[in-house]
């Protein structure tokens, strides 16, 4: 197979055709069978984290990471990287100016409508920063004009805007292609990484003892948020929604649950309006008083809001002058060709050229692909425009540049070429304010790559990331001396913050210890549902009868309240149907969601053996078995297997994995609690509405692993008040109430101690534990019995009495660990 | 004249209410007709922080952080300040004609220019409305000079709108005041802001108060006892002059000024958000005392 490249001209040609990189693509590549490349696009591709992650079941994959690298050379890096490190310095003085002096406008460089017509001018945040930068940090589009010349189109600035693609791709070559890899010298990425690591770490004040760096992100889980999770990860920063900040004393603050911890800097992702709730959007669900803490110097916000600006395209027509105005210098790197619709000769070459142009609404922020819209639909579009043509502005879209794409068929011919797509990169800098030196801009030697077989549905500009589904390249700057820091290593070198126990947010702990309540909640429901598959299958009406008992505890623990007596075997079908219904809120899928949810949002405690259970465990929601034919049980008993063995590997994983203790123990809270909860209501739905018969009593033996332990010690009679001995007292049996409330208590005595010289000790956690464990102590299980084995109401009330002390113990926790307050977190404007 | 001003405001919660932020805007200008001699803002519970900044518009803008659970809050600004006369009455037949402000504006890139470019179009709380435009057109027939456009829907607003305390409480959608015929200060100002921007004339909300004991022998004005609103129209050469449409006048003398932006939402003066549930009770009582009469 082999592979070109469409060169701009003939001299370009040439240069790519001498670069040894190239030569060694080109040759790796033919060597390479159709299914070895097919092979290795695979496991490059399942080295992406999210892969198999979907959020719906139409949604995946989002994003396929192209075998072929997009290379760039020396020359081009470097005409690249001095073109970006002015484009970033000139588009940080021009936020200074229009955030305050205002000389663009006052020298009529910009026209003023097109900052004040614009949404994204937020007048809050003029003179915000002071002499700090406005832009420590910047994602730029590029793709090549006509002239093959390389041009910026687009800006970022709200971040991180694919940089956690970037590094995930490249660590997934690094363990994916080898002999590729190795044969090609390119630049590292490491050292980019490590600068933005300090940046966060040092802040505005350069000391980072104690103080905390975050990622700002939304409560959506997209793609958007894995990239956060993995970036949090490899940064060692927090990922914090604005929920976890609170503004004190001047500064933000991280609510964790040892107490406050100060924030110090945050890579924002929250889009620039809503990030404070009461100087912007007050329905916002950032911080109030982010801004406050921005302007009083102690946040370093990687970007400030007000920075969206850029992003709107709205400077792009005025590049050129600015640079001169305020740099004094021409500028290097070609901007695309943009027009503002409030000039008349502007207006007029755009209507001559409409097919050539995008244009954007100030306004509103919509965009629209002028080449892809019909005649009538272009004609209301500029009745609309002219309604207040200053708000518009038309960007050219460029020709870009085709890269080979790797996507042949198996049965393409040997010798078949690539096919060709267009491509654009986006490229990351880094803008610092030295003491010494001045200004300092930093290029990432690398980008994302994005391509597409629609050059220009790629030009679309998309600040809230990559929510489309795209095709992406790892971009490889070729380097003769190429550093030999490899990511990896760098990766173990990085001056750690470290993530203390103190320092899990208090929103965290909550996912986590709802995440063990669901597991476990989940577990018990498919535990019992296979006992009473079972049950359902034998001939004897009377176990059928006994069946009907566990459907009914299973119907009744996602919380259906419905306390009804046992449903009748005819009914079994239909409570059966009810369990499996997608659409039932209390049913076993529900459940399933609900954990799902809870592990998705702190994804980024997981270890990745843990992600990739959890995805399958995702993937058994998808495939669940469809209830409109008649079910099969064995595939429901096939799909209730795979599912404990998925959940029960979590819970493996975790306690081998998770060495953050606090972390690690509010799951363990949950699901002991859940535990001792459910096994309490299974025991109810099994002893106190009728006698159980000796199927019944077997399966609940067998579905609380106590079958063998109970036979070795009481041989082959079935004896109720020895069960519940064993599953309710007995604290040395795993499953046991008993078990339960001892653990409950031993992990309450290690609960953080909330702030000096409140409540009392023991807390009210661990009276509540105690005082379960005192209930179970003085319990003579024959006492609970009548001298027929018949359960009295004695254990009905007990059993009843657990249950509620058991509620009590998750309010309480909830209370004070996840509420921070004895107040409810509800914000309110007024 | 000199005057005594303080302007109080208090919220009760039904419940326990803690990390109250709030914006205020309280603090009077200095301005060339108008001096703050004294000014002082205290609120109580005592606050975790009150750090002051001066907002995109000169204003001074005050961030005040409450922490502790409360039940009560309440924050008082008080100021002695001095005013004088503006005479802009004498000044209106000299405004500029409409066609010079547009070609200013369209031309001119002066600080001053670009102020009032600023207020030119819709704002978050002031859409340009077909019916607005309406109102103000046939005024344009008459009127080409701007300032006495402005003079035209101010007398035009007061005859034909009624001051209604109970209608808004405070502000309400330009729309339904249209619709309606109705409201109070603030949605009177918002309104001729609306109808004049939508005929290219730049207008901006002032926020302010009253003096609350009319001088002897003249009738006590409108909205005297709680904040004040009006709007500021712009003229290349005399530069903002201010209309009271809720009392058909110009400010002057008796109007105190405490900061000005595109709409109300620039200048509330105070508002804010806090953690907690139920419900609030809102008192707000302002004074505007001449000092020579406190005496």
């Amino acid at each position: 197979m082999s592979v070109s490249v469409t060169p701009h001209n003939l001299a370009e040609q040439q240069h790519w055709q001498q670069l040894k990189p190239w030569q060694h693509l080109q040759h790796w590549w033919q060597q390479q069978s159709p299914a070895r490349l097919q092979q290795l696009q695979d496991e490059l591709q399942h080295q992406l984290r999210e892969n198999g992650t979907a959020f719906s079941p139409g949604q995946q994959p989002q994003r396929q990471l192209d075998l072929m690298p997009w290379l760039i050379s020396e020359p081009q890096w470097l005409q690249l990287e001095s073109g970006l490190s002015q484009r970033h310095q000139l588009l940080n003085a021009i936020l200074h100016d229009l955030y305050g002096p205002q000389q663009l406008l006052q020298h009529a460089i910009i026209p003023p409508e097109v900052i004040f017509l614009n949404k994204d001018y937020l007048l809050p945040c003029v003179n915000l920063t002071g002499k700090q930068p406005w832009l420590p940090m910047l994602a730029t589009d590029i793709g090549r004009n006509s002239a093959g010349n390389f041009c910026a189109w687009g800006d970022n600035s709200r971040l991180p805007a694919g940089l956690g693609y970037v590094l995930e791709h490249r660590l997934a070559f690094n363990n994916t292609t080898g002999e590729l890899n190795a044969g090609i010298k390119k630049s590292q990425l490491a050292g980019f990484f490590r600068r933005l690591q300090q940046l966060l770490q040092q802040g505005y004040h350069g000391d980072n003892r104690q103080k905390t760096a975050g990622i700002l992100t939304h409560h959506k889980r997209d793609a958007a948020y894995f990239e956060h999770a993995f970036l949090a990860n490899y940064l060692d920063i927090a990922l914090v929604h604005g929920a976890d900040l609170m503004f004190k004393d001047g500064q933000l603050w991280l609510k964790t649950l040892s107490g406050l911890q100060p924030l110090q800097s945050l890579l924002r992702y929250l889009p620039d309006s809503s990030c404070d709730s009461l100087e912007l959007d007050a329905a916002g669900s950032g911080s109030a008083g982010l801004l406050q803490s921005i302007r009083q110097q102690q946040l370093l916000c990687v970007n400030p809001p007000g920075t969206a600006l850029l992003d709107s395209g709205a400077l792009l027509p005025f590049l050129a002058p600015c640079c001169e105005f305020l740099l004094q210098q021409p500028l290097l790197l070609p901007t695309v060709a943009a027009l503002w619709c409030g000039d008349k000769q502007d207006l007029a070459q755009l209507q001559a050229n409409q097919q050539q142009y995008c244009l954007q609404h100030l306004l509103s922020g919509k965009q629209w692909l002028l080449p892809q819209l019909n005649v009538a639909e272009r004609a209301a579009l500029w009745q609309q425009l002219l309604l207040q043509p200053a708000a518009y502005i038309a960007r050219q879209l460029l020709p870009l540049s085709t890269l080979p794409v790797n996507s042949l068929a198996d049965s393409s011919p040997a010798d078949a070429q690539l096919p060709q797509q267009t491509g654009v990169l986006r490229l990351f800098s880094l803008l610092e304010n030295q003491a010494e030196t001045g200004i300092e801009v930093h290029v990432m030697p690398g980008a994302l790559g994005r391509v597409s077989a629609n050059g220009n549905a790629l030009q679309l500009t998309d600040s809230a990331g990559f929510n489309q589904a795209f095709k992406a390249k790892d971009v490889w700057v070729l380097a003769d001396k190429a550093h030999a820091v490899s990511l990896l290593q760098s990766a173990k070198q990085q001056v750690t913050l470290s993530r203390h126990s103190g320092l899990l947010p208090s929103r965290v702990a909550d996912h986590l210890f709802w995440l063990g309540r669901y597991n476990e909640r989940l577990n018990l429901i498919c535990r019992a549902l296979r006992a009473a598959l079972t049950l359902l299958s034998s001939s004897e009406p009377a176990t059928q009868q006994d069946a009907a008992c566990l459907l009914h505890f299973c119907l009744q623990a996602n919380g259906s309240g419905d306390s009804a007596a046992p449903a009748k075997i005819t009914a079994a079908q239909v409570t059966l149907e009810s369990l499996f219904n997608t659409a039932n809120p209390h049913g076993v899928a529900a459940v399933l969601q609900n954990l799902l949810f809870n592990a998705q949002s702190v994804r980024e405690y997981f270890s990745e053996d843990t992600w990739y259970v959890l995805d399958k465990l995702q993937t058994a929601v998808y495939q669940w078995p469809a209830l409109s034919a008649q079910p099969q049980m064995a595939t429901l008993q096939r799909t209730l297997d795979e599912v404990v063995l998925l959940q029960t590997a979590i819970y493996g994983l975790n306690n081998e994995t998770m060495s953050r203790t606090q972390t690690l123990r509010f799951m363990d809270l949950g699901q002991h609690l859940e535990r001792a909860l459910q096994t309490c209501s299974l025991l109810q739905a099994v002893f106190t509405h009728r006698p159980p018969g000796d199927a019944l009593l077997e399966a609940l033996l067998r579905l609380a692993d106590t079958l063998l332990t109970y036979r070795r010690r009481y041989q082959a009679e079935l004896y109720a008040p020895a069960i519940i001995d064993l599953l309710l007292l007995d604290d040395s049996t795993p499953r046991s109430v008993g078990y339960q409330c001892a653990s409950l208590l031993r992990q309450t005595e290690k609960l953080p101690a909330l702030q000096a010289g409140v409540g009392l000790k023991p807390g009210r956690e661990q009276r509540l534990a105690m005082e379960l464990v005192a209930l179970l102590h003085q319990l003579d299980p024959q006492q609970l019995f009548d001298s027929q084995q018949h359960a009295k109401p004695d254990l009905s009330l007990l059993l009843h009495q657990l249950q509620q002390l058991l509620r009590q113990l998750s309010d309480s926790i909830t209370q004070s660990y996840f509420n921070h307050a004895d107040l409810s977190s509800q914000w309110q404007s007024f | 004249m000199k005057y005594q001003l303080s302007h109080c405001t208090e919220y009760r919660y039904t419940h326990m209410v803690a990390n109250s932020y709030n914006l205020a805007w309280l603090t009077p200008r200095n301005l060339p007709y108008q001096q703050v001699e004294q000014f002082d803002l205290s609120v109580s519970p005592a606050p975790s922080e009150l750090q002051q900044h001066i907002d995109s518009f000169g204003n001074i803008q005050h961030f005040i952080h409450l922490q502790p659970p409360h039940q009560q809050l309440s924050v008082t600004a008080r100021s002695v300040v001095q005013v004088q006369a503006r005479h802009n009455v004498l000044k209106i037949r000299d405004g500029a004609d409409i066609s010079e402000l547009t070609h200013y504006l369209a031309t001119d890139s002066s600080s001053a220019a670009l102020a009032a470019r600023l207020c030119l179009n819709a704002s978050r709380m002031i859409p340009l409305q077909p019916e607005a435009k309406a109102l103000i057109l046939p005024l344009l027939q008459a009127e080409k000079n701007v300032l006495q456009l402005a003079q035209a829907l101010n007398q035009l607003i007061f005859k034909e709108f009624q001051y209604d305390p109970e209608f808004s409480t405070v502000i309400t959608p330009i729309s339904e005041v249209l619709q309606h015929k109705r409201g109070v200060c603030q949605d009177f100002a918002q309104l001729a802001i609306s109808c004049l921007r939508s005929v290219g004339v730049p207008a901006r909300y002032i926020s302010g108060y009253l003096q609350t004991r009319p001088p002897e022998g003249q009738p006590r004005l409108v909205g005297a006892d709680a904040s004040h609103a009006w709007f500021a129209v712009f003229d290349p050469s005399l530069g903002w002059i201010d209309f009271d449409p809720t009392n058909n006048v110009l400010a002057d003398e008796q109007h105190l000024t405490l900061a000005w932006g595109r709409d109300y939402a620039d200048v509330v003066p105070l508002k804010g958000v806090l953690q907690g549930s139920g419900e609030h009770q809102l008192r707000v009582a302002v004074d505007v005392i001449p000092c020579n009469r406190t005496k």
